[in-house]
Formats: C-alpha cells, sequence, structure tokens
C-alpha cells in the first residue's frame, strides 16, 4: 500500500487522517493544522542545513499531495514554507547583498521577474551552509505568516464596503466562510439582498443563508435550477472558491460554473474571493486530470432503495471547474485582481522550483 | 466523540463457513481481498471512522497470517492504525459463540462493545447515534444484552440475509425473530400469540437485511459462556428471544438511516454484488479513489466508474467499458475488452483478450486470446492463450492453466489441502499446479439467479453463473448443521415437530453420552435444558422427550429385555434426571404417552407395558390415581388391553388404602 | 380558558370597573382637543363592533361554556394560535404605521381601525397555518402577560348591559390611543435587536382582540338565536359592521402585502396567492367534476402540461354532459357563462396552464358555433365529439408524430441529455429505443425539489436503456460526453422564448457553451401569444416547505427546520422559467422542425384561434 517512507512520520499520518476521516474540515483550518505541523517539524525534526530541512518539508508535501490530492491548500502551503526557507537561507547566506534582496522582495519588480533565471543560473545556491540562527528566524517568519493566514478573512471582510452598494441583489452559491464574512462585514446601512443557490446535494447554502439571515440581512435560498431564471436581475455574484488554478480558473463548489456563465450570459460581474492560501500554482489540462473533482457518495443523489439503483449510474462531483474567462474580479486579503494577474501573485508567494511537488 | 469512555469493538475474523472455500483453505478469509483490498480492512476503516479506539479481531484460521497484516498495516500507518489499537486474538473457536466464550474467559472488554463480522461492508454511522440509542435501552431496562442493526432491504435480491422481525413499537424491543430463506419465496410466518398478547403495539418487519452489526452489553458476553450451545448471533437472539424471562435480558433492534450502506459478504454472489456497489460508490466514503484505509491515493476515478492506477498501462485499442479497478502496473494488450472487473497489482492481460464480471487478484497473467467471465481468480495465477473461463470458476492462488482448457463453473486449487475432509479421489488432477475439485452441486437458490440476472445488464450467461457457484450452507447453519435443517424448513413445514426431532436426537445423545461416560446427571440435565432452550421445546413436551430417549438409548434397545435395559438406565438416571423432569401430574401423564409411543414404536417394549408401568409406579414416579385417570381417557384398544389388569389391581390398592 | 376564566373574574372586574372609571376622566383632557369629528365616526364603528362582540361573548358564555368546555377551549386555542405568528408578521408594519401615528396624529384612530381589520385579515390567514405553529404555550403566556389589561377591559364588557358598554368601550379605545402616543418616541430608537418593542406588543394586543372579534363572528350563526342581548340593536350593528367590512375590502388589498411581506421575495410578490381551501367552495354551485380537478390541480395530484390539458377537457365533456339549460337562456349562452365560472375556480386552484387556456379557447370557439336549432342534446353530442377529437389531434398524433421526427434526429451512440420529467420526451426515447435501430445512452438531470426526474430515470432504466443520474448542478460534470439535448416544454411563446420547468434555461445555456444541439418538443397546442422575456413577471412559486426536506434521506435539512421563524430567510420554490431562443437550436412540432422565431408562423395557421 504505502512504501514505507522515513519521512512518513505518526505525526504527518495522524494529520493526514484526521484531514481525511474529516475531523479537520474547511480550507481554514486544515492550512491552520498544517502550519502547526510544520512548526513541530521546525523544533522536532532532525535537520542541520536548510537543504535537509527543504527536503524534509518536500517529502512531507508529497506525501500529502498523495493522500489527499484534492486539498491543495496542503501543496500550496509547504510551497509556501519552502519559499520562506530560500528567503531566510538567502537572507543569512548574502548579507552585503541584503538590500537588494529586500527591496526586490518588497517591490517585486518587473525587472527582477525577467532576469530571475539569469540570477539562478549565476549563483544557485545549495542551501548547504550550516546557520545556526535560521531556525530561530524560521519559526518568527512561520508565526508571521500564521498571523496572516488569521487575518486573511478579516482583510478580505475589510473591503466588502467598497464592493457592495446598497439596494445591491447578489447571488452567491452554497457556503463559503469568506463569503459569509465578507457580506456580513458590509456597512449595516446598506441594505441589500442576496440569494443562495443551495448547491445540492450537500445544501450548505442553507447555512449561508440562515447565519446571513440572523444578522438581519435579506436572503432568499433557490434551487440550483433557478439560477439562470433568476440572474437577469441579480447585479452582482460573489462566490468563494476551493482553489484557484495557475491560469486563474477555479476549483469551486459544483454549480459554479452554471453560475459563472449565466452571469456571464446576464453581464454581470462574478467576483470571487480567495485568501492567498488558496492560490496554488496548479494547471488544469482536463477534466479527468488526477483527482481535479471529488466524486461523492452516490447516495446522496440517489437513494439505494430506488428499484432500478443497480442498473444506472449516478454521479455527484463536488466541484467544477470555472475557465478564467468567466470571472471578473477576484478579491483577496491583499486586494483586487484580475484573472490575468494570477500567475504574477504566485511568482511572488512561491518560488518557481517548487511549484511541482511530485516531480 | 466522548472522551471520558474510550469504545471498544470486536471483529471476528471469520464466517466459519464453507463458502469460500477453497480460497479458505488456503488463508484467513478476513484476508481474502475485495476490490484490492483485504476485507477485514474495510470494517477497521468503518470502526476508525466511527472513532472506536479499541478493536480485538478474533481469529481462529490462520491467525498468524491476520496478525501479520494487522502488524504491518501498524508499520505502513494504515488509517485504522491511526488513534485506533488494533489487536489480534488467535484461538481455536469454531464458532462466534465460542469466540464470545473466549474473550469472556479473557475478560478485555469493559464496557459496551460492537460486535461485527469481518465480512460487514458498510458505512455506517454508529457512533454516537445507535450508541447512544443502545445505553438509554441499557439505562430503560437493566437486562439489554445487545442492539442488533440492521437496515433496510435494497434489491430484491436473496442473500440469505434477510430477516422476519417483530419489535414491539415503543421500545424497539426485539419479540421474534426468524431469517428467510434464501431460496423459497412463498412464506407464511408463524408468531407466537404471546407477542401480540404481551405487548401494546407490535411492529413487523420483513424488509429488513441482517448486516451483523451488533452493540453489545457485557452482560452479552456471559450469556454466551453460560449457555454453550448458543453458537452463531442467530441462535442467541433466538434464545434470548424465545425465553426472557429465564434469560433475564433482552435484545433491542436499530435501523439503519436509508441513506447509509451496510451489506453482508456471505457468499461469492454476495461478493459479486457488494464489489459492483463499492465501485458505484454506494459505500461512500470506503471507495477504491478515496483509498479505503490507506493513506495515500491509489486510483483515479473516470467517468463509468473506471477506476485506474497511474502505473497502469492501456494498449490505445483496447476497450475498458465500465465498473473497472485496475490496479498499480496492471497491463492490459491490444483489443482486449474489460467490464464489471477487478484487477489487482501488476495483472498483465494479454491481446484480444475479454474479461466480463471477472475478480482478479495480484500478480496474475491471462495471456492472449482468453475468455474470462464470472469468475474469481486468485493471486498469482498463471492463464495460458486461449482459455475461457466462465459461470463461477474459481481459481485459488499459484494456479496454472494450460492452453486453450474451458472451465465452467468448477473449483481448481494449486495443490491438494491436506486437512482431511477433501478427499483425495475428489479432485481430478489437471497438471500438477490444478487439481479441480468434483463435486456434483445441486443448483440453490434459482430465484437469486433471476435477480442477479436482470442486474446485470450486459451478460446473459449470469444465470449459470450463480447456479454453479459453490453451494454454501448458510453461515449460520455452517456451524451447526441440525440448526440449519430446523432454520430452513420451519418455512414450509411447522416449526415446533421440525426442532422438536432434533431435540430428541439431542437428548439421546446427551443421556447416551452421560449414561456411557457415567458423566455427572446435573451436566446432563443442563444440556438438556439448555438444548429445549434452543428449539423452543414447551416443558411438557421435555418431559415427554426424556422420556421417549430414555427407552431409546442403544442400551434399551440393543437389550435382550427392554425392561432390564431400561432399569439399567434408570438406576443410573433415575432419581436425578427423570425424577428432575417427571414431578407433578401432567408430567406424569408426559410419561406415560411417551411410554405408550416407545411401545408402539419397539415391538421388543411392546409387551412390556405392563411391566415398565408397574416398575416406575414402585419407584414412585408414577402414582396410582394418574394413571389411573389417565387409563380412563385413553383410546388406544391395545393399551386398554395391556394395562387391564394392572389398572383393575391398582383400584383395588387404592380401595384398599382407602379402607 | 378565557372564557371559563371569566365567570371567575367577574367579581374582580367590578371592582376594576370602578377604578377605570376615574382614570378614564384624567385620561380625557389629554386627549381632548385631539380627537376630530371623522375619527368619532370611526370610534362609534369601533365601539359597535365591541359591543357586538360582547354581546356574541355573552351568548357565548351564557350556553359554551358550561355545556361543551372542550370547545370552548378548542376556540381559545385556535384565537391563541395565530398570536404566535402575529409578532412576526405586524412587526413588519408596525414601523411604517408608527411613522404615520407621528407624523399625521388625527389620522391616528383611522389608521387604528385600519390596523384592526388589517389584524382580522392576518388571523383569518394565519388560522389556517395554525396547525403547523409550535410553542403555542410560550405565546399563550406572553400574550397573557401583555395583554391582560385590555383583555379585561374585553371581558367586562360581556356582563354589563349594553348602553355602558358602549362608552366604556368607546373608552378603551382612548386608553389604547393613549398608550400608544407615549410609546412612539421608544419606538424610533434604533436598536432593532429587541424582539418586540412596545408597539409591536400593542400590534399583538389589536390582533389578538382582532382574533377574537373575528371568532365571535364565526360564532355569530350558532349563537344569535340564542342570545340574550336585545335583537333590534343588533341589527343597527350588523348594519354598522357591513360598513366597517367594505372599509375593510378597500384597506384589504394593500394590508395583506404589507403584512404579510414576510417571507416573501419583493421580486414575486405579485405571484404570490391565497391558497383557495374547499371547505367553503365545496356547498357551491360548481359541478363536481370542476371541484374534483381544481383539487388535483391544487394538491399537484395532476401535473404536467399535457396531463393537465387531458383532465381539463374530460372535465369539460362531463361538464357539458350534465349541463342542461336554464329556462329562458340561450343554450351557448348559459354554457359558455357555466364554462366561464368553473374556469375561474380552477383559475384559483392553480394558474391554468398554457395548453389548458388553449383548449378553452377552442371549446369556447366551437361553443359559440353551436347556435343552431336543433336540440341541446345534439349540440352537446356535437360539442363532447369536437373536444374529444381535439384531445386526440392535439395530444395524441401530435406526440406520436413528434416521436417519430425525434427518432430520425437520434444517431447510434448518441449520449441524450434530458431534463425532469416530461411524458412527451419520456414516449419518444422509450419509443425510439424498442424500435430498436439506435442504441443510444441518457443522462437524465434533475433538481431539488420535486426530483421528476427519478420518474424518467425508472421508466427508461426499466427499458434497458442505459441511464446516468446527475443532479443539475453536475451538468456541466456530464455535459462533455453529450451529443444531444432533449428538453420538454410547458409553453412556447409567441416571441420564440420557450417556457418550461425551471432549470430548462440553464442546461439550454451550458448545452450551447459545450455547442451541443438543443431540441424542445413541443406540441402546437401549448402555443401562446403571450409574449415574455424574463421569468419573472409571469410565473408559479411551489411550496416553499417543499425545499425544507430532504427527500432522500426523508429528514428536513437542519437549518431549513425551522425557516418560517427567522424573519430574513425566504425559501422560494420557482416553478418555471423561459429560455431565450439564441439557446435553443430547434423546436419538434408535430407539424415541422422549427427554429423557435417561427412560433407567430403556426399561430397564424393553428386551426384553434
Amino acid at each position: 500500500m504505502v512504501e514505507s517512507n522515513v519521512y512518513f512520520t505518526a505525526s504527518l499520518a495522524s494529520l493526514i487522517h484526521d484531514i481525511k476521516v474529516g475531523k479537520i474540515v474547511g480550507s481554514y483550518s486544515i492550512s491552520q493544522a498544517m502550519l502547526n505541523h510544520f512548526l513541530s517539524t521546525l523544533n522536532e525534526s532532525q535537520w542541520s542545513t536548510a537543504d535537509e530541512l527543504m527536503t524534509i518539508v518536500r517529502e512531507t508535501g508529497r506525501i500529502c499531495e498523495n493522500a489527499l490530492p484534492t486539498e491543495a491548500i496542503l501543496g500550496n502551503i509547504v510551497r509556501r514554507m519552502l519559499k520562506i526557507i530560500r528567503e531566510e537561507y538567502d537572507e543569512l547566506n548574502m548579507p552585503q547583498e541584503q538590500i537588494k534582496q529586500t527591496d526586490d522582495s518588497q517591490a517585486a519588480s518587473l525587472q527582477k521577474l525577467v532576469t530571475q533565471n539569469s540570477e539562478k543560473s549565476v549563483e544557485k545556491s545549495d542551501y548547504k551552509a550550516l546557520y545556526t540562527d535560521l531556525r530561530e528566524n524560521l519559526i518568527t517568519h512561520l508565526t508571521e505568516i500564521e498571523n496572516e493566514l488569521h487575518l486573511s478573512h478579516d482583510n478580505l471582510a475589510q473591503q466588502a464596503s467598497q464592493h457592495v452598494h446598497s439596494a445591491e441583489l447578489i447571488l452567491t452559491l452554497g457556503y463559503s466562510k469568506s463569503v459569509e464574512k465578507f457580506l456580513k462585514s458590509v456597512p449595516k446601512e446598506r441594505k441589500f439582498e442576496v440569494v443562495i443557490a443551495e448547491c445540492a446535494p450537500a445544501c450548505r447554502g442553507h447555512l449561508l443563508a440562515t447565519s446571513l439571515a440572523s444578522s438581519k440581512i435579506d436572503s432568499t435560498i433557490i434551487p440550483d435550477s433557478a439560477i439562470y431564471g433568476y440572474m437577469n436581475r441579480v447585479n452582482k455574484v460573489i462566490l468563494g472558491t476551493h482553489s484557484v488554478l495557475a491560469n486563474g480558473g477555479l476549483r469551486a463548489a459544483s454549480g459554479a460554473f452554471t453560475v459563472a456563465l449565466a452571469a456571464k450570459h446576464f453581464s454581470v460581474p462574478v467576483i470571487v474571493l480567495v485568501p492567498m492560501f488558496k492560490m496554488s500554482p496548479v494547471f488544469l489540462f482536463n477534466y479527468e486530470q488526477e483527482a481535479f473533482n471529488l466524486v461523492g457518495s452516490t447516495q446522496s443523489v440517489l437513494p439505494y432503495n430506488t428499484p432500478v439503483s443497480q442498473q444506472v449510474k449516478a454521479y455527484s462531483p463536488a466541484f467544477d471547474y470555472v475557465p478564467p474567462k468567466l470571472i471578473t474580479l477576484f478579491i483577496s486579503s491583499a486586494g483586487g485582481f484580475t484573472p490575468d494577474y494570477v500567475y504574477r501573485l504566485l511568482a511572488e508567494m512561491y518560488h518557481p522550483d517548487d511549484y511541482n511537488l511530485t516531480k | 466523540m466522548e472522551k471520558k469512555e474510550i469504545i471498544q469493538a470486536v471483529v471476528v475474523a471469520d464466517n466459519f463457513s464453507e463458502c469460500f472455500k477453497p480460497f479458505t483453505t488456503f488463508n484467513s478469509p478476513a484476508l481474502l481481498p475485495l476490490v484490492n483490498v483485504p476485507m477485514i480492512s474495510y470494517v477497521l476503516e468503518t470502526l476508525n471512522r466511527n472513532s472506536v479506539e479499541e478493536v480485538w479481531i478474533v481469529s481462529s484460521t490462520f491467525p498468524e497470517k491476520v496478525r501479520e497484516f494487522i502488524k504491518r498495516g501498524i508499520e505502513e500507518h494504515l488509517t485504522w492504525s491511526v488513534g485506533m489499537n488494533v489487536q489480534v486474538i488467535a484461538c481455536e473457536v469454531r464458532s462466534l459463540g465460542d469466540a464470545m466464550r473466549e474473550l469472556d474467559g479473557k475478560g478485555m472488554i469493559r464496557g459496551d462493545f460492537i460486535l461485527m463480522n469481518f465480512d460487514t461492508i458498510t458505512n455506517a454511522k454508529l457512533i454516537p447515534s445507535i450508541l447512544k440509542a443502545h445505553k438509554d435501552n441499557c439505562k430503560r431496562d437493566k437486562e439489554t444484552a445487545m442492539t442488533v442493526v440492521y437496515n433496510k432491504i435494497s434489491s430484491g435480491q436473496r442473500t440469505g440475509n434477510e430477516v422476519v422481525i417483530a419489535t414491539n413499537k415503543r421500545t424497539k424491543r426485539l419479540l421474534f425473530h426468524q431469517r428467510i430463506h434464501p431460496t423459497n419465496k412463498e412464506e407464511k410466518f408463524k408468531f407466537p400469540l404471546e407477542i401480540f398478547l404481551d405487548n401494546k403495539e407490535v411492529s413487523l418487519h420483513h424488509d429488513l437485511i441482517d448486516p451483523q452489526i451488533a452493540i453489545c452489553s457485557t452482560s452479552a458476553l456471559p450469556l454466551f459462556s453460560d449457555n454453550f450451545d448458543y453458537d452463531t448471533r442467530d441462535q442467541f437472539i433466538r434464545g434470548i428471544v424465545m425465553d426472557q424471562e429465564l434469560q433475564a435480558a433482552s435484545i433491542y433492534v436499530e435501523q439503519l438511516p436509508i441513506d447509509q450502506y451496510a451489506a453482508k459478504v456471505s457468499d461469492w454472489i454476495a461478493y459479486h454484488t457488494i464489489s459492483q456497489d463499492i465501485m458505484n460508490r454506494w459505500v461512500y466514503p470506503l471507495v477504491p479513489d478515496m483509498g479505503v484505509c490507506a493513506l495515500k491515493q491509489q486510483y483515479l476515478f473516470l467517468k463509468n466508474n473506471i477506476y485506474r492506477n497511474n502505473s497502469v498501462k492501456v494498449a490505445r485499442n483496447c476497450s475498458i467499458k465500465n465498473d473497472v479497478v485496475l490496479h498499480e502496473n496492471v497491463n492490459i494488450g491490444d483489443e482486449s475488452l474489460l467490464a464489471r472487473c477487478v484487477l489487482g497489482k501488476n495483472c498483465i492481460v494479454g491481446k484480444n483478450c475479454t474479461i466480463r464480471n471477472a475478480y482478479i487478484f495480484d500478480n496474475t497473467k491471462i495471456s492472449d486470446n482468453c475468455k474470462l467471465e464470472n469468475c474469481i481468480i486468485g493471486a498469482s495465477v498463471l492463464i495460458n492463450e486461449d482459455c475461457t473461463i466462465k459461470n463461477g470458476t474459481v481459481i485459488t492462488n499459484d494456479c496454472i492453466i494450460m492452453k486453450k482448457e474451458e472451465h465452467s463453473g468448477s473449483l481448481i486449487q494449486s495443490k491438494i489441502p491436506d486437512d482431511d475432509d477433501y478427499l483425495q479421489d475428489s479432485f481430478e488432477k489437471l497438471n500438477d499446479k490444478a487439481y479441480k475439485y468434483i463435486e456434483n452441486r445441486e443448483s440453490t437458490r434459482n430465484d437469486s439467479e433471476d435477480d442477479l440476472d436482470d442486474q446485470e445488464d450486459d451478460d446473459n450467461d449470469a444465470e449459470v453463473y450463480i447456479k454453479l457457484i459453490p453451494k454454501v450452507p448458510n453461515y449460520e447453519s455452517s456451524a451447526y448443521s441440525s440448526e440449519t435443517d430446523s432454520d430452513d424448513d420451519e418455512n414450509d413445514v411447522g416449526v415446533a415437530q421440525e426442532d422438536s426431532i432434533i431435540f430428541l436426537t439431542e437428548v439421546i445423545d446427551s443421556l447416551k453420552r452421560g449414561f456411557d461416560e457415567k458423566s455427572n446427571p446435573d451436566f446432563l440435565i443442563l444440556e438438556i435444558n439448555s438444548s429445549r432452550y434452543a428449539y423452543n421445546i414447551q416443558l411438557n413436551e421435555v418431559n415427554f422427550f426424556v422420556i421417549k430417549a430414555c427407552f431409546n438409548l442403544p442400551v434399551v434397545l440393543d437389550h435382550a429385555d427392554a425392561l432390564e435395559g431400561f432399569k439399567q438406565v434408570y438406576n443410573y438416571l433415575g432419581d436425578k434426571v427423570i425424577k428432575n423432569y417427571i414431578k407433578g401430574d401432567g408430567a406424569m401423564v408426559d410419561c406415560l404417552n411417551a411410554i405408550v409411543e416407545c411401545c408402539e414404536e419397539s415391538e421388543k417394549l411392546k409387551p412390556k407395558l405392563m411391566k415398565t408401568l408397574h416398575f416406575l409406579y414402585n419407584e414412585d414416579i408414577l402414582t396410582e390415581d394418574i394413571i389411573i385417570s389417565w387409563y380412563e381417557d385413553i383410546d388406544k384398544n391395545w393399551v386398554k388391553v395391556a394395562l387391564n389388569k394392572f389398572i383393575t389391581w391398582l383400584q383395588q390398592e387404592s380401595e384398599s388404602d382407602s379402607e | 380558558m378565557e372564557e371559563i376564566e371569566i365567570s371567575k373574574k367577574a367579581a374582580k372586574r367590578r371592582r376594576q370597573r370602578a377604578k377605570r372609571k376615574d382614570k378614564i376622566r384624567d385620561s380625557k383632557p389629554i386627549f381632548g382637543e385631539m380627537e376630530s369629528q371623522q375619527e368619532k365616526s370611526k370610534e362609534q364603528i369601533l365601539a359597535e363592533r365591541k359591543a357586538k362582540k360582547a354581546a356574541k361573548k355573552q351568548g357565548n358564555k351564557k350556553e359554551e361554556t358550561p355545556i361543551v368546555p372542550p370547545l370552548a377551549a378548542a376556540v381559545s386555542a385556535h384565537s391563541l394560535l395565530p398570536t404566535k405568528t402575529e409578532n412576526q408578521s405586524t412587526s413588519v408594519n408596525v414601523d411604517k404605521e408608527i411613522k404615520d401615528v407621528q407624523s399625521e396624529k388625527p389620522k391616528e384612530a383611522e389608521k387604528k381601525s385600519r390596523e384592526e381589520v388589517l389584524a382580522e385579515r392576518e388571523t383569518k390567514k394565519l388560522a389556517k397555518q395554525a396547525g403547523k405553529k409550535k410553542n403555542v404555550e410560550v405565546a399563550k403566556d406572553d400574550e397573557n402577560k401583555q395583554q391582560s389589561k385590555p383583555k379585561e377591559v374585553e371581558k367586562t364588557n360581556s356582563d354589563t348591559d349594553l348602553a355602558q358598554k358602549m362608552e366604556k368601550l368607546h373608552i378603551t379605545n382612548k386608553e389604547n390611543e393613549k398608550e400608544n402616543k407615549p410609546q412612539t418616541p421608544d419606538d424610533k430608537n434604533p436598536e432593532k435587536g429587541k424582539p418586540m418593542t412596545k408597539a409591536e406588543r400593542r400590534a399583538l394586543q389589536e390582533a389578538q382582540r382582532a382574533a377574537k372579534a373575528k371568532l365571535m363572528a364565526e360564532k355569530n350563526k350558532p349563537t344569535t338565536s340564542s342570545t340574550g342581548s336585545s335583537t333590534e340593536k343588533k341589527i343597527m350593528i350588523d348594519k354598522k359592521e357591513t360598513k366597517t367590512k367594505e372599509t375593510s375590502h378597500k384597506t384589504a388589498s394593500i394590508i395583506s402585502q404589507k403584512s404579510s411581506s414576510l417571507h416573501k421575495v419583493r421580486l414575486f410578490k405579485h405571484l404570490y396567492t391565497e391558497k383557495c381551501n374547499f371547505n367553503i367552495k365545496v356547498n357551491s354551485s360548481f359541478h363536481p367534476a370542476i371541484l374534483k380537478l381544481g383539487a388535483q390541480y391544487a394538491n399537484n395530484a395532476v401535473v404536467g402540461c399535457n396531463s393537465r390539458c387531458y383532465a381539463f377537457l374530460r372535465a369539460m365533456q362531463i361538464l357539458i354532459k350534465d349541463f342542461t339549460t336554464p329556462s329562458e337562456k340561450v343554450f351557448y349562452r348559459a354554457l359558455e357563462s357555466e364554462i366561464q365560472k368553473s374556469v375561474e375556480f380552477l383559475h384559483k386552484c392553480r394558474p391554468l396552464a398554457v395548453s389548458v387556456s388553449n383548449a378553452l379557447k377552442y371549446i369556447k370557439l366551437i361553443i359559440s358555433q353551436e347556435n343552431s336549432s336543433d336540440s341541446d342534446d345534439e349540440k352537446k353530442g356535437r360539442i363532447i365529439d369536437k373536444i374529444e377529437t381535439y384531445a386526440h389531434e392535439q395530444i395524441e398524433t401530435a406526440a406520436r408524430s413528434i416521436s417519430l421526427k425525434v427518432r430520425e434526429k437520434i444517431s447510434d451512440d448518441d449520449v441524450i441529455l434530458t431534463f425532469g420529467y416530461s411524458s412527451l420526451i419520456k414516449r419518444t426515447l422509450v419509443e425510439s429505443w424498442k424500435s430498436g435501430e439506435k442504441k443510444f445512452s441518457i443522462i437524465v438531470v434533475d433538481s431539488r425539489p420535486d426530483f421528476e426526474g427519478r420518474e424518467m430515470l425508472d421508466s427508461l432504466a426499466k427499458e434497458g436503456i442505459c441511464c446516468t443520474y446527475v443532479f443539475i448542478n453536475a451538468t456541466s460534470f456530464v455535459m462533455p460526453k453529450v451529443t444531444k439535448v432533449l428538453l420538454g416544454a410547458h409553453a412556447l411563446l409567441a416571441n420564440g422564448y420557450v417556457m418550461s420547468r425551471v432549470g430548462t434555461a440553464q442546461i439550454s445555456m451550458i448545452a450551447s457553451f459545450y455547442n451541443v444541439p438543443v431540441l424542445v418538443c413541443c406540441e402546437t397546442h401549448k402555443f401562446s401569444e403571450r409574449v415574455q422575456t424574463d421569468s419573472f413577471v409571469y410565473n408559479e412559486i411551489g411550496d416553499p416547505n417543499a425545499l425544507v426536506v430532504n427527500k432522500n434521506s426523508m429528514k428536513p435539512y437542519e437549518h431549513l427546520k425551522d425557516w418560517e421563524s427567522i424573519p430574513h430567510l425566504t425559501p422560494l420554490n420557482l416553478r418555471y422559467d423561459i429560455t431565450p431562443p439564441e439557446l435553443v437550436t430547434a423546436v419538434v412540432t408535430e407539424i415541422a422542425l422549427l427554429p423557435c422565431t417561427s412560433v407567430q408562423v403556426i399561430l397564424r395557421v393553428k386551426p384553434s384561434e
């Protein structure tokens, strides 16, 4: 079954297990758990040089991707982790260029992007050198990231006032923590209505609807079939997503495609809320690509004791792919950007060498 | 969930039956791969998802292999190894009952525990809802022994797991339990009248199947130990249900919500259906691409329920239709057609093969132009060119099938097992790596054929396939043959006398044994009683049969003078056993009737009737007025004649006494 | 319960009455100047209605409480039930009302009377759904807390002579006014979190009193005969009552909308309809066949355009058969009016399907032609025959020819996607499968809440067609494989839009995104000359509670279980949506395969017009 692997520690196993069995749910808490795991790895596991650490992390990432291919976030956290290891190392490695380094990383200039490859070819650091205070730096940096994660939803929510005006009719789909916070943090004096497609079979839309209603936002629940019918009165679509692909497409709850397409048809703007850690540098080649789509229980679609249940096939896919051209705007904790810009953000967040963990 | 008390579970890694022969002759049935995963791991996974923390696997056949499997699993961090402590108990048990007794002896069960069989495939959520229900039952009624979990019947197909039960509508207490026989459809059920007298509302269910899930209280184990005739779950349940007041125990019933799946791999047919269900994702999340018990994704899920590992090599122009599972490094040649089949690791399929409804385990090689339909083929088998294997052929591990062979509904194994229940001559040697098991099987479960037939959309020989599936005695029978007969026949013939006949034989056996070994008569009584409960025999019948048994003992029959023989028996059994039963007038009457019946049966005894009665009378087993009154209303002439003198004598006696 | 308590409290009340008297005295000056003439009259009306109420109450107290306490209890409970909902439903319009209160004080009284009427309306409506309401007790005792005072006042009326009542009631109202004057400030206060503002409470009281009034009104018939109170007064009261009634009629329309705007989506206000209850209708003059049909429509026993049309035609035939021309009336006029009447009823039960209204048109046409001089029976015979042929041609034959046309279009190994259940589509697919020349597979798309697709799935799978079943939000998951989309239609509008089961539009949208041809099957008798460009103007709203149950596990979704108690939450269950022509490749009619846009052509050549 699983090749015995030195990096496949018991703690990692239990982490994966908990996610798989559903003890840890929701991208936020998952990434939380992952970060904690790395924090402990930093402290406990045996590593001296950055290189060793990176191998550990990379292996961890590989195992995770094997175990839970649908949880893109794990991979992202890993990439992020690798990235910061590189940064910290470089900082220590070339103190004389520290200034350059920093202003590069801050004003991530186009020039850097262009020269990146050449840079690497010039001095490709092997991360072999020993630095005593690397560990501390990493830990501090990691905690920073953790805070960033904590704030990600709030940062998103703060921008609500810039995007929702009064007397709007907003359509959304299913349940998304970020969407919930976003809509709730719209200034109270702006009266607006929300239409929620329930997103069968899980119907997590109900959850969103009730929670919005409880904070006095008029919310209407419609079955997924009524999306098109409603769309031509809607004047904004706000979606959450499971993850954003490298081309700016979405892997979102199934039904998202319908929503986006209908919005396109009536040229309603589609806004996607995406906390930074949901951006993954993965491309979708075809719909049946490795575990792009997770197909759920047949029971949820068709009861087992229907007369014909043995002869028919029934699927309940969990995700939809939404092509970038159907998306008007992404809103991340950093601000708004268009699908075309995703690659750029990715380049800033992750190191190009880490894009593909399972190589 | 609830951390305060840890949840324990017991998994019986044996179904004590022949149904997976010949695989079970070489390996534990628990490790028989189902969709490329050893069957037991489904149970473990389920238990783990139910956040069970301690699991005991009771394994009798090849326990070392099971233990090995568990050990490896823990090393590899299989899902169930996380946060769940699994231990294997190896013990020579020949039934579930024994297993329970074993456990009771070990005394490791501290609280309520989940009892499952390795062959239960389910995604049920027992925790917390059903466990809670059980606990409530316990609160309400201290005598709760067990809460059995049933679920609604799914397809029209009979698997031998269907039950008819009667429960108290309010308390869900089980009042009547009967297993529906797989083959005969038209049935009438006899519900004891008391059920309806004693309970306000009774609900009858005939649409339930028993996936062998139960939550037991600690009191369940002692019950097993006290009544050592409880061998199967059914006997246990029947035993309890038949006379609750005597056992001071009760059983409750819970139903799974309809959106949860539970089934039992009771034989190859079930094996086939359940494999299909798994591939059709009814058992989600226990589906191949979620990696049952593996913390690693092994398959991609493609449309039409095709699951393929990344390393699979499929030739471009071969067609893979639907419901196919291809494990690591499977290699399929040109022009081959696969539909509704499972291929294990490193399987190689040659060119232009057709594989339908076939289950092929690891490392097997199938050469070109083979045609495999409705068959199960073990691990590392080599099938040479142009073979046709169909109609429920089962080929065990390491066999070699020569070129152009054709097998239909045969059992083939690589070597002749040494255990003696297979006779050497019952095998036909195909080659030194293949022995064909010859057996004239009568086709069973004709109805389930049709049922399966209409669910197989693409192939028509499903029917034959079923017919030639090795006839499997139902598992509850397997441990206890006589039990089954009763169980099966009770549908058409009246349950009572069927049972009673067996009961009689039982009593005779035990008495005989007791008599020969001169063992302690108390044990005999205990034995008789327990078998009485097992067959639900009324007390008067017991008296009747005990006496009858006494006369039917070989000692009596073989003895020249039957009465002398009986006297011998009596000297030993008399004051203990017989007196134990024959007390009170009713009992005496029973006794008399019994004797008369015996006389009618054996000519040797007939003339001795009067003497016998006289003897018993002297022994104060019978009292004169009973005999007389009984004599009054007896209508058998010969008896009248035979006893005439005796009676008159008796009457004189009594008169003389009265004077 | 109160009814019983009353007798006990009688003594106590006498004492209180005294107290109240002098309270009133000092209350009077405060009000004096504010009361203008016109509101006096209003006061009058109110007062008298109260009086009447009182009279009734007396009546009830006389016979009901002693004889049938259970009934009394039931009655009281009945009167309580609505109150629970009251505090929600009124809460909305309270603020508005408050505004008026401070803005134009003089109008206040009138406002109040309207308020009454409104409340009365409310309760009438709510009494129906009262069955659903849980925790009556809660409602009950907070009611007892809040409106003890006014109730007592009411009760006092019951056992004092009428004259006294008049003025006292007069005063009660004043009191209420006084009550709400000081309230207005703290109603304006911003924090809405507070569950019940005073104003709401007052609304509640009003409602309850109204509820009582209503009850009594119902009691009216049985009790009047035995009411001890003088009858001639009663008469004048009744007169007055009628007056109030008509005022209520005026206000009703506005009010009912204002009040029940809760749990109604603004965009669809115009579509919400009162479910007509049959116990009223049964004793009416309608033909039993019509009543039956109406019931079937209302409870969705008969669904789907064709079957509805069928049922309608049958009912009509029966109606006509049993019809007898009343004396001094022309046959066809009488018949037409008769039909008109019953059709209106049917429409109330459920808005007529296009197919039905077309059929109706046709029937009217043929009736109007029947002005010849021969006997009614002959005419009837002719009409019935014509209806028969209509049914046969328009539905039966059409379906056959359509299924033939579609069969030509199906080619081998097609993957055909269809949505929900449509008798026509089912027939077509099954027939073309049975014909056996083509092997194709089918994807049935389905959607909550009705899962009509299940029926389709069963009937197709039974034929041995290999089927796939997905929910509508997974359409994009299966669409890439699909080669044809086959859809049924509810109606085809004159501007070429296809009106059909909600969800059809988005399926054809996705199909056209993947460049899959979309065929809509629609008999010409479903063509309508209505034009429509969105799904809002004309539509139907299904039972929102249908969305709450999970059909698979037969359990309600835990978040939606008690949506009625959450004011801002509204499930919406639309029936239809419309698909623009550009998303439909072709419409298959019995006449020909057409582009949607050529509907008008058909309409012109249609015989029925």
